[in-house]
């Protein structure tokens, strides 16, 4: 048991905690800045200053100790941090009024917060070079207040460890593959370090001017674009999506990928304010065209309860592709990749596709020396000798599936092609229209969010050919009525992730946009 | 009661804080009702304020040697120099040419302008020269107040003001201090 005095009170404590987060357990606020709740404290700035016994110490990174007696606000701790500020401020280009997130920023909070209203200082003179050659971020170093916040969220949490810190005491920056431009670096665009920073080092160009975080609605969901269903974050403002950002109390931990964090708002900006309707309202308006030799044919792109409608309304639904079944027995737990040693994929781009998965499997080669096999690029020699727990990720039906995997207790990890495939194959079977050769159709009903592959000798057998889909600016062509059919952000629905679970999702806009 | 005298200059500024001065509306009235009198502003047109004017108000950042000699004739005429705005306490836009040296500033504006035809910089005993470096006011004299602001909040000039006019000292807190 630790005894210890917090500005002359007595407290006590069993467990191992740093004096910042028992300060917030009592409602004490320190300010900090290199600290995030979510990243391994590194102790850089010393704005969470505090004093002990006649020492100074950083509170973010201290642990709580027995007999230690601790002052928090005295007047020198509040001027010392407050020269600390000024120095950050003074070091770079802090001109708020030129700054896309002004009004929106911690570090300016800090300033107000400790009273800064001057400089002493003549302010730092050296000017970098500011980034534009990233599609999706803003990259300045000129507001760098040196955190390196980026640094490790890029390497702790994404995986990816683009970022580092070049350069000597002020004079450092941040620069991605030790100094390229964001644009042609390593970056995957997860945009976690713009998440993160403190300033408007970092920002995101399709989020700036907007809307202010305080101007907009937050919702809690789960991304729809893979079928990782990282739990994010929906900020909305009217009928507007302003930004999606990672929620770090889901399951999937803070983690999230380009997909899912601005394809989602750019996909759903595009189609905003076109007609569109839900699966029941659309099915109501084509209900009198549906006879006995209609047919219609779905994706996973699709909820469960759409699914379910789609398959009580026509006489025969297909699958628009084949599912390896084996994606049903899919029985493994995000926190359980986390026990492998040996990774093996194929069909799949770490980078590309999952993102968040890859991103865990990235992270467990950088800091638990994890081994990751592409099966496409190398042949795999099965050494018997593989050390550790195995696991083999690939994508649907892959040309290496036929490993012998068994026989080297290796576990498997299938990969839907599309979010709700699980679903697809749970609520409509496996019959894909690819496999039906003489099936002669009157009316054909096409469903899919964001159709990508048709059969055209399917569908040139069909009389009259109709599709319903999200991405209006997609492939249709060759169908003679299109309708638009809602985002995963207006309608309520579930599905199953990858890893077999349900999930629901709750509309993030009351009404359909018309 | 007794009349606090006021004057406003404006130096490497846009105008927008003196705006903001006016946007405080009927609270000016108030200040008034209070004891404020104007001696030398832009609002009277007087140029040069009387010694032992109680508050100078400096609005702009100094970046000429006119400039560097008005706010020095402020700090001598006035008891108190309170700057507002960005551009007279951090130094703000203005300093964005300072990455440039002054003569390739007049080169770009009078002779590479794309709008300029057989131009060149002028040049007259009378027209002020351009400094090195964009100063906030600290740098050239002493400021007493600050009111930070792009333009500074109407708001927080009032209560500025008022504390002063009744012999407190002011602070800016909360919403009242802004930097944008
Ligand atoms: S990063 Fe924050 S403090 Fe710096 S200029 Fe932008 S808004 Fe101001
Ligand atoms: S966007 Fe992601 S991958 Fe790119 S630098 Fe930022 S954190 Fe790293
Ligand atoms: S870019 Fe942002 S997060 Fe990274 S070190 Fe600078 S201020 Fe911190
Ligand atoms: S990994 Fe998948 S679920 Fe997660 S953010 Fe990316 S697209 Fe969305
Ligand atoms: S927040 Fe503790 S040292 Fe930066």
């Amino acid at each position: 048991m630790k005894v210890f005095k917090i500005n002359s009170v007595e407290y006590s404590t069993e467990e191992d905690i740093t004096i910042l987060d028992f300060l917030k357990k009592i409602g004490i606020y320190i300010p900090v800045l290199c600290y995030h709740p979510y990243l391994k404290p590194v102790g850089k700035c010393r704005i969470c200053v505090i004093k002990d016994r006649g020492r100074y110490r950083n509170s973010c990174t201290t642990k709580i100790e027995h007999g230690m007696d601790i002052q928090t606000h005295t007047p020198e701790l509040i001027e010392m941090r407050k020269w600390m500020i000024q120095f950050l401020f003074g070091e770079r280009n802090h001109y708020c009024m030129y700054c896309p997130i002004t009004n929106d920023c911690e570090f300016q909070n800090l300033g107000y917060y400790t009273g800064l209203d001057h400089f002493h200082f003549s302010t730092y003179e050296n000017i970098f070079d500011t980034d534009n050659s990233h599609p999706y971020i803003l990259f300045d170093n000129n507001r760098c207040v040196l955190c390196t916040r980026c640094i490790r969220v890029c390497s702790e949490i994404a995986g990816h460890s683009v970022l580092s810190e070049k350069g000597k005491g002020i004079h450092s920056i941040i620069v991605a593959d030790n100094g390229v431009p964001l644009g042609e670096s390593s970056c995957t665009s997860c945009g976690l370090c713009v998440q993160v920073c403190p300033t408007g080092t970092f920002v995101d160009k399709i989020s700036m001017y907007q809307g202010r975080s305080w101007e907009t609605n937050k919702f809690n969901s789960f991304c729809f674009s893979c079928p990782v269903g990282c739990g994010i974050e929906v900020y909305t403002r009217g009928s507007n999506i302003v930004k999606i950002y990672s929620d770090w109390n889901s399951f999937t931990k803070g983690l999230i990928c380009y997909k899912g964090r601005y394809q989602a708002v750019i996909n759903y900006r595009k189609n905003r304010r076109r007609e569109l309707n839900s699966i029941d309202d659309v099915i109501e308006k084509v209900r009198n065209l549906i006879d006995e030799n209609s047919v219609a044919v779905v994706d996973g792109t699709l909820f469960n309860e759409e699914l379910e409608k789609i398959k009580t309304t026509f006489p025969k639904t297909f699958t628009l592709y084949e599912v390896n079944p084996k994606i049903l027995q899919n029985n493994i737990k995000i926190d359980q990749l986390e026990n492998y040693q040996t990774f093996i994929i194929s069909g799949w781009d770490l980078d590309k596709e999952y993102g968040s998965l890859g991103s865990i499997i990235k992270r467990s080669k950088l800091h638990r020396n994890c081994r990751v096999i592409h099966l496409d690029k190398e042949e795999i020699q099965f050494n018997p000798q593989l050390t550790g727990k195995a696991i083999f990720i690939y994508k649907n039906f892959c040309p290496k599936q036929n490993l012998n995997i068994n026989e080297l207790e290796i576990d498997e990890l299938v990969l839907p092609i599309n979010t709700n495939d699980i679903g697809l194959l749970k609520i409509i079977g496996n019959q894909s229209i690819s496999s039906e050769s003489n099936l002669n159709t009157s009316n054909l009903f096409v469903f899919s969010r964001d159709l990508k592959v048709i059969n055209d000798r399917f569908i040139e057998k069909s009389q009259r050919k109709f599709l319903f889909t999200y991405n209006l600016n997609g492939n249709t062509e060759m169908f003679d009525h299109v309708f638009g059919i809602v985002s995963e952000f207006e309608t309520n629905g579930s599905f199953y992730n990858l890893f077999n679970e349900l999930i629901y999702l709750e509309r993030v806009f009351e009404k359909e946009v018309v | 009661m007794k009349k606090k005298t006021v004057a406003t200059i404006w130096c490497e500024g846009c105008s927008g804080c003196h705006m903001s001065f006016l946007d405080m509306d009927e609270k000016l009235l108030d200040l008034i009702k209070k004891g404020m009198t104007f001696s030398a502003s832009p609002l009277t047109d007087l140029k040069i304020p009387p010694h032992g004017t109680d508050i100078g108000i400096i609005e702009g950042s100094v970046a000429t040697d006119t400039q560097e000699e008005e706010v020095k004739m402020m700090r001598e005429r006035c008891k108190i120099i309170v700057a507002i705005g960005n551009c007279a306490v951090f130094g703000g836009i203005p300093t964005m040419r300072n990455k440039y040296k002054v003569s390739e500033i007049l080169s770009r504006a009078y002779e590479n302008a794309e709008t300029n035809y057989n131009s060149h910089i002028p040049s007259a005993e009378d027209i002020s020269k351009l400094l090195e470096k964009v100063k906030p006011v600290d740098k050239v004299i002493k400021v007493d107040y600050y009111i930070p602001g792009c333009p500074p909040k109407p708001e927080a000039i009032y209560e500025t003001l008022l504390k002063i006019i009744e012999g407190e000292k002011p602070e800016l807190k909360g919403k009242l201090l802004s930097y944008d």
